[in-house]
């Protein structure tokens, strides 16, 4: 018994694999649920889609003077993925690297300035 | 009144559903006595609403109870209205007239305060709700709503009369259980809430004498997070985010409860494809929970070789749900009235390319682990569940097939789903109920679920996105799933399309409350890891 252990154990090798920083380093498919990113700005004024489906208020839209900026904090993301599949635009993406660490929690939240056409 | 109806969506197909309204007492009598037959079983006990003020009138505080008839394949919704009694006590009088008996060597806890008692009771009075200030505890009937009551009384100041044991046990940071046993000798032990490992936090105090243990109890509730609460005034797309997040480790199961309940509430046809990929999903999460289960029990008995092989197998596993769903733990893959957006040309693919070298590297080390003697001496008496147990605490999942109780969401509520699957039920050949007989249970799961998975891969090919529009804004709704740890269960309120009030039941749930006599009852300090491993409990799954 105790042989057969040593052997199976011997058998399997060493088994490592790399830590991925890019999901697509371990994972092939390209919609891997990690947090959204900001592709780009929003040019649409009218529609309030992602700050209304977001259940954690991760996104909210900054009406400033003239134009509406969009801010996103992924500290608050649950990974849903409700962004990335109802924006009529695209602007949101899965982000690339699998994981994120910041010192402060303030650094998790981007902002995009406002549409092209205002 | 009994009005039956067939149950109109797929999960209960052919099934009755009756909605009974009784007086609270006759109520609780005919839980009780339904519960006396083997075939029945307690799916949901509860308030329907935890403190009442957002629901409907109808709703507040009142008492609901589903049984499961799996023979006469029937459910009973059974709802104790409370009315206002007339020769109601004054608070001051319930206060301070004992409340319950408890059993010797317990010690009385302060209850709720007066004022607060005298307070949300004049508000309920004011607002015109009907009250009851007590109901008769089906506890004293039925040990498995022994938490449950416990857990009532504490949110609503409801006593339930008769109850045995009747503490505080939502309170941890106030309240911990004493030692009970006392004398030259004995001695208490408090373990946890902060444990090694990634354990959840969980206290539990032992009372032993040399080696043995002669009493534990458990306290938990450390991660009550009131999500039932929480879901209040959401829509049931939100509240599902919420069931996925109950425990981790179920998160498909919980998903597929919720999903199941809510379409029943709010109208929603799921089409088969639907209901087969909730069910692959469901077997996925139980290969890589019960090589979980295995690895912890290999690292509990010194099988350290064992256990680096299922913690990969597990990781291989974790990775292939990411790769398949986008969440290594299968978030985001059940949805509402509708499929998973999954590529499933692809997901075949990679699951039938991967999953048989993990299953043939699996089944090596379990062959391995059976024929290792220091492996199966360390499991054989340990952490005995008695079938009598089982029975009367509605113990579910591997820990009570263990005890040769055929209790599988799978084969009883669900066979028409699983049928066509090669699903059977495990239960243990031998029966005995220990440590050893969960394990093999476990180790007969991991060959069926794979022969699931496999066997309902080919008929996802052919992904559409069917979506099905809502067809009622009210109602209510039962969901059942097969976790990697037994039956859960949801209960679902609905009114203009919102979560008027939910009830959880997961498996551990059940389980939890045996753990304790597992625990005790000839075992040794050493015992533990093992009964603690070969349990598998979930904290969070409890706790919600
Ligand atoms: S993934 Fe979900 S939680 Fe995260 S920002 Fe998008 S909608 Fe909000
Ligand atoms: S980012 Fe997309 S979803 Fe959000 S407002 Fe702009 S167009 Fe609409």
């Amino acid at each position: 018994m105790r042989a057969e252990w040593l052997l199976s154990g011997l058998a399997s090798g060493r088994v490592t694999t790399t830590y991925p920083r890019q999901r697509e380093q371990e994972l092939s498919r390209r919609r891997w649920n990690s947090v959204p990113t900001m592709n780009g700005p929003c040019s649409d004024t009218a529609c309030r889609e992602c700050s209304k489906v977001c259940p954690t208020e991760a996104i909210t839209r900054v009406e400033a003077q003239r134009d509406a900026a969009l801010r996103l904090d992924v500290g608050a993301c649950i990974a849903c993925g409700r962004c990335v599949d109802r924006c009529p635009e695209g602007v949101f993406s899965w982000a690339e690297a699998i994981d994120r660490a910041e010192v402060r929690k303030e650094r998790f939240i981007s902002t995009m300035e406002g549409g092209a056409d205002q | 009144m009994m009005q039956p109806r067939l149950a109109e969506t797929l999960p209960w197909q052919g099934w009755r559903m009756h909605t009974r309204r009784d007086d609270v007492q006759d109520m609780i009598a005919l839980v009780a006595q339904a519960l006396a037959s083997d075939d029945t079983e307690l799916l949901y006990y509860g308030f329907a609403s935890g403190d009442g003020e957002d629901s409907g009138a109808e709703l507040a505080r009142e008492l609901v109870a589903v049984t499961m008839d799996r023979t006469q394949r029937e459910v009973v919704w059974r709802f104790g209205r409370c009315d206002a009694d007339p020769r109601e006590k004054s608070p001051q009088a319930y206060f301070s007239s004992p409340v319950s008996t408890p059993q010797s060597g317990m010690k009385v806890y302060p209850e709720k305060s007066p004022q607060a008692y005298f307070s949300s009771r004049l508000l309920a009075l004011q607002s015109g709700m009907k009250v009851c200030p007590e109901f008769p505890s089906l506890a004293s009937q039925y040990p498995g709503a022994l938490w449950i009551e416990r857990e009532m009384w504490e949110k609503t100041g409801y006593t339930p009369v008769g109850h045995p044991d009747l503490r505080p046990i939502l309170h941890p940071e106030k309240f911990l259980p004493d030692p009970v046993a006392r004398g030259s000798g004995t001695f208490h032990l408090p373990l946890g809430p902060v444990r090694a490992d990634v354990t959840e936090s969980g206290f539990f105090l032992f009372d032993t004498i040399g080696e043995q243990i002669m009493h534990m109890q458990p306290q938990l509730f450390y991660k009550h997070r009131d999500m039932e609460k929480l879901a209040v005034g959401m829509t049931a797309e939100d509240a599902l985010l919420l069931a996925e997040r109950i425990s981790g480790t179920s998160t498909a199961a919980h998903a597929t409860a919720f999903c199941r309940a809510a379409e029943q509430a709010l109208g929603y046809r799921p089409s088969l494809q639907n209901e087969r990929e909730r069910m692959l999903f469901g077997e996925m999460e139980r290969l890589y929970n019960h090589v979980h289960d295995f690895s912890q029990l290999a690292s509990a008995t010194g099988m350290t070789v064992a256990q680096a092989q299922f913690a990969r197998a597990k990781e291989e596993l974790l990775r292939l749900n990411a790769e398949v769903t986008g969440s290594r733990y299968l978030r985001g893959a059940v949805r509402l009235g509708r499929s998973a957006s999954v590529d499933w040309e692809r997901g075949t693919e990679r699951l039938t390319a991967e999953l048989p070298a993990i299953d043939r590297r699996v089944r090596r080390f379990l062959r391995l682990l059976l024929h290792t003697p220091t492996f199966i001496d360390r499991l054989r008496p340990t952490g005995i569940v008695e079938r009598e147990w089982a029975k009367s605490y509605g113990v579910v999942g591997p820990v009570a097939r263990a005890c040769g109780l055929a209790v599988d969401a799978r084969s009883d509520c669900l066979r028409h789903l699983y049928e066509s699957t090669g699903h059977a039920c495990m239960t243990a050949e031998d029966a005995f109920g220990d440590a050893l007989s969960r394990f093999r249970v476990r180790v007969r799961e991991w060959d069926i679920s794979l022969h699931i998975v496999l066997e309902l891969l080919p008929s996802l090919g052919t992904s559409t996105l069917v979506e099905t529009e809502l067809s009622q804004a009210r109602g209510k709704g039962i969901g059942v799933a097969e976790s990697p740890r037994g039956r859960v269960c949801h209960v679902l309120f609905c009114d203009n399309g919102k979560v008027v009030a939910w009830g959880i039941r997961a498996a551990s749930a059940w389980n939890w409350p045996v753990f304790g006599l597992a625990a005790a009852n000839g075992n040794i300090q050493t015992d533990f890891p093992i009964i603690d491993a070969s349990f598998g409990l979930s904290y969070a799954g409890l706790d919600r």
